[in-house]
């Protein structure tokens, strides 16, 4: 119908249009893209698989998954508690509030690296402070969160009657996934030589040029991602249902978990999709708090980024490859997301 | 709820209370390790006079300014390309994920990926090999290709939001194409194409790997910079010139805010 003549731009403004942008996204995007296969595989499948597994390879993707996981669990915390702050409270200083969950969006990531380098590099604030010590349980603790949240949402999910299990009154698949995950985070814990160390060692807990600096680093970029999802959608949502479970009765974790959080579940997943594929990908940061010691504080781009200056293109593109599968992973859980709430907004 | 709301700030606090560390001790007149030595601006005197900071500085913005410039053109086009044509339904969801593709794809790769490119593009002749040597307009044409995605989603979710009524109504008064565009469409369109350029604005001001990979001698842009002198330790200097840039990109965001008065425009 919009084809009636007269009724849209002449046929050859728009094919220029789409031709301009077109040619420039194809040029500048897929060629490259095109370049890194054509180089992973240039030199056969042999030495694509021996670059994957190659021992520092694996640790790099070791890294990056848990700098991602965890990232992703503390992200959903922060996100769920900055996204309730935002909306369901009035206070002065909001709109200050909502600059601040933004700027790491704006900080440059070399700069958070650069504070994290300060505050706990080798003259640093943080080091030997009386609070050194409660970092490895912080974190500890936190390392373990993502597992369970995976294992217990799959879980349930299964057990549940195939629906996501947020939100629905604990029940045994809940129980069974709490079991599970917490046994799978114990298994992930002792099975790391590194942690094996630490507790052998003196108890020495290194921030900066360790795990523990990537991790903070990659989670610190990633934190707006959550709550930039979750609050529109909490705005859009409103107050009204959480209203009513009040006044018949209903307790504050309650209204949580079976109304405010089943309300905003897309959003947020659709928020951690998102933080997940910037906290693989994350450089910068990363890079600065990293000291690049190979096998042991490399994630998968630092690592791709050593291989690419040591002239190993085949093994840095192979390397590259995985990860731009990772993306392309991601992309396909998005697409499954966007689906699943347009379904859901239709049937409901 | 107050727990979550307490979560939120103590959250909150945790990430920024490292940032302000920095803003004090660029103030700090010691020059080495985090003991207070009395107040000095002298770290920022120092840095006005800087000769290689300056050049970076011009670097930066003369790299966000057109890439911005042309990532905005160029995006605002594949939005309406893409959101007013009757694409057949394989076609559109091809698009959808190549528009996606970019903002997901680790910014490494396409680091990587371009120096590759440059490179072969480089044998293509005298003339391409002076163009395509690793400098600014490299890390321009590296800038442009992740800005567009950003820009082209903010500008099409803006354009579905309008909805056509209101160019049929115009073309139903015989409103020619040009009076469309200039009178209905981009007059509704400009907060986003707006919103998106500041976005692509401070994504090119934040790029080090992009920059990284494909800046040659003397176009280093501030990040890369940054990251240079790091190698060689912190630096008083380098305190400064980091809350400089944390303080400019501050004003940034909240003017971005402002700007778009309403936040949901942006996601």
């Amino acid at each position: 119908m919009s084809d009636r003549p007269g009724l849209t731009e002449p046929i050859w403004l728009r094919w220029l249009l789409i031709a301009i942008v077109v040619t420039f996204l194809c040029g500048f995007l897929l060629l490259p893209l095109a370049v890194v296969v054509y180089e992973a595989f240039r030199q056969g499948v042999g030495v694509y698989f021996h670059a994957i597994t190659d021992p520092v390879a694996q640790a790099a993707i070791r890294l990056t998954l848990l700098a991602a996981g965890v990232s992703l669990a503390l992200n959903t915390v922060f996100g769920l508690a900055a996204a309730w702050t935002v909306t369901r409270f009035k206070f002065p200083g909001k709109s200050l509030l909502l600059t601040l969950i933004d700027l790491p969006f704006a900080v440059s990531p070399v700069i958070a690296g650069l504070v994290f380098v300060l505050l706990f590099g080798a003259q640093g604030w943080a080091k030997g402070a009386p609070v050194a010590w409660l970092w490895p349980i912080a974190l500890h603790i936190a390392t373990a969160i993502p597992f369970l949240w995976l294992t217990w949402g799959i879980l349930s999910w299964a057990l549940a009657d195939g629906r996501w299990a947020l939100g629905r009154r604990p029940g045994l698949g809940w129980w069974i996934g709490l079991a599970v995950t917490t046994a799978l985070a114990g298994l992930f814990w002792f099975s790391d030589p590194k942690v094996l160390a630490w507790l052998a060692s003196g108890h020495e807990f290194p921030v900066v040029f360790a795990s523990p600096g990537i991790i903070l680093a990659t989670a610190f970029i990633t934190f707006p991602f959550v709550a930039r999802e979750l609050i529109p959608v909490m705005q859009s949502v409103g107050q009204e249902e959480e209203q009513a479970a009040l006044s018949l009765g209903a307790g504050g974790w309650t209204i949580f978990w079976r109304i405010t959080l089943p309300n905003v579940k897309w959003g947020l997943l659709y928020g951690l999709i998102l933080c997940n594929a910037r906290a693989m990908g994350e450089f910068g940061a990363v890079s600065v708090v990293s000291g690049h010691i190979r096998g042991q504080t490399t994630t998968m781009p630092l690592h791709i980024e050593i291989l690419f200056n040591e002239y190993q293109y085949a093994a840095a593109f192979a390397v590259a490859s995985l990860l731009a599968m990772l993306a392309l992973v991601t992309l396909a859980l998005k697409a499954l997301v966007e689906w699943r709430s347009g379904h859901n907004r239709r049937t409901a | 709820m107050k727990t979550l709301s307490v979560l939120g700030w103590s959250g909150i606090g945790l990430l920024y209370v490292p940032l302000l560390a920095v803003a004090v001790a660029s103030f700090n007149a010691g020059r080495h390790g985090v003991a207070w030595k009395g107040f000095t601006v002298d770290w920022y005197v120092k840095l006005l006079g800087n000769q290689v900071v300056a050049e970076a500085t011009v670097n930066t913005l003369l790299v966000a300014g057109i890439s911005t410039i042309v990532a905005t053109v160029l995006g605002t086009l594949l939005a309406l390309g893409l959101a007013r044509t009757p694409w057949p339904r394989p076609v559109r969801g091809g698009l959808d994920v190549l528009i996606h593709l970019p903002v997901v794809t680790p910014d490494i790769i396409l680091a990587a990926a371009l120096v590759v490119a440059f490179a072969v593009l480089r044998l293509l002749g005298p003339l391409a090999e002076v163009w395509f040597a690793p400098g600014l307009l490299q890390i321009i044409i590296g800038h442009i290709t992740f800005e567009i995605p950003f820009v082209a989603l903010i500008v099409m979710a803006r354009l579905t939001m309008i909805g056509r009524s209101q160019e049929e109504a115009a073309r139903d008064l015989y409103a020619s194409t040009w009076r469309l565009y200039t009178r209905v469409l981009l007059p509704q369109l400009a907060p986003a194409i707006a919103a998106g350029a500041l976005l692509a604005f401070s994504l090119s001001l934040d790029d080090f790997i992009i920059a990284f990979f494909t800046c040659g001698p003397g176009t280093e842009t501030l990040p890369v910079l940054i990251y240079g002198q790091m190698a060689r330790g912190v630096s008083p200097e380098l305190h400064a010139l980091s809350t400089l840039i944390f303080v400019a990109t501050v004003l940034l965001v909240v003017g971005a805010a402002r700007l778009q008065g309403s936040r949901a425009a942006a996601s």
